[in-house]
């Protein structure tokens, strides 16, 4: 007999014992699913935020056991449950955004210059592992809404298909489509503006 | 010079590639696991009995509800209640030989 499956419970056991009561039994599920959670919020949140969206999308999880109907597999339903955390997180936290919004500074103009003043690779890749890439991206990310945040992360950044999506946000086939396209156009509009206020400003110092 | 469309792209490919690129390793500690724990813990006592008592039988019985709430709407629709109509009636013919009326100074 294999030793292994008849010490480590299946999720479904482990499922059935916790909503029988036995609480200390959704430890098991924090340490199988643990990292791989925090993996995806730490995908989608600040650094800073991730264990405490963490925590919310486990204490998510725990109530929302009893309505888990195993027609998924409970890793992909556990992956959704994390995705909309991160959801819930970007709306929260636009809602109380008060202060204005973080302005692109000289460093950010001149990463913006290096990359386009090269065609070659080499500058490329050199400068899309710059910290300042980053910090353009997010730039970008913190002007559009929570939803198109979310849209532009999961389908434009991670490359997940329209189903995939709709599947982690709970949301139609359709409407991912249609915000999809609508928040890439909104993101090349920013970075036309960038790229045009960039031109400008090189127009001017050579004449 | 490039043409706009080209720097574009260049800028979202780079854009792309800096996420794709970015280091998001993570490990869950002890201490958090600890606090999901506890949460859980008081969530069971603090919204235990709630949810006990009124979440799921609540839901439960939403459905019925919605549907004698149906039922009473067809059966209103379709018996010519007039509701002013039969609170007047009630008050004012007083089957139980009660003067209901003069109570509201109604003679």
């Amino acid at each position: 007999m294999n030793d292994k499956s008849v010490q480590e419970p299946s999720d479904i056991d482990i499922v059935q014992r916790v909503n029988d009561g036995d609480t200390e039994a959704f430890g098991l599920l924090v340490d199988r699913y643990g990292d791989a959670v925090g993996r995806i919020v730490a995908r989608h949140v600040p650094s800073e935020s991730v264990e405490e969206v963490t925590h919310d999308v486990f204490v998510s999880i725990y109530r929302s056991l009893p309505t888990f109907g195993a027609r998924s597999p409970f890793g992909r339903w556990i992956s959704s449950i994390a995705v909309r955390g991160c959801h819930d997180f970007w709306r929260k936290h636009y809602r109380k955004r008060e202060v204005s919004l973080s302005s692109l500074t000289e460093d950010h103009q001149g990463w913006l210059d290096v990359l386009l003043a090269d065609d070659s690779r080499e500058v490329f890749e050199r400068q899309a592992a710059q910290r300042e890439a980053r910090e353009v991206l997010e730039y970008a990310l913190d002007r559009l809404s929570a939803d198109d945040r979310m849209i532009v992360t999961l389908v434009h950044l991670d490359g997940l298909s329209v189903r995939e999506t709709a599947d982690l946000l709970g949301w139609s086939s359709v409407r991912v489509k249609v915000r999809a396209h609508r928040s890439r156009q909104r993101m090349k509009k920013m970075i036309m503006e960038l790229v045009e206020e960039r031109r400008k400003t090189s127009d001017e110092g050579t004449s | 010079m490039k043409g706009l469309r080209e720097d574009v792209q260049r800028v979202e490919k780079a854009l792309i590639s800096a996420y794709r690129g970015q280091e998001r390793s993570f490990e869950m500690s002890s201490r958090l696991k600890a606090g999901i724990m506890s949460s859980i813990g008081q969530s069971e006592v603090n919204g235990g009995v709630w949810d006990a008592l009124f979440g799921r039988a609540v839901w439960r019985f939403a459905a019925a509800t919605c549907l004698v709430a149906v039922v009473l709407l067809f059966f209103a629709a379709h018996s010519g209640l007039d509701t002013e109509y039969e609170i007047a009636r009630l008050i004012l013919d007083d089957s139980a030989d009660i003067v209901l009326a003069q109570s509201f100074g109604i003679n």
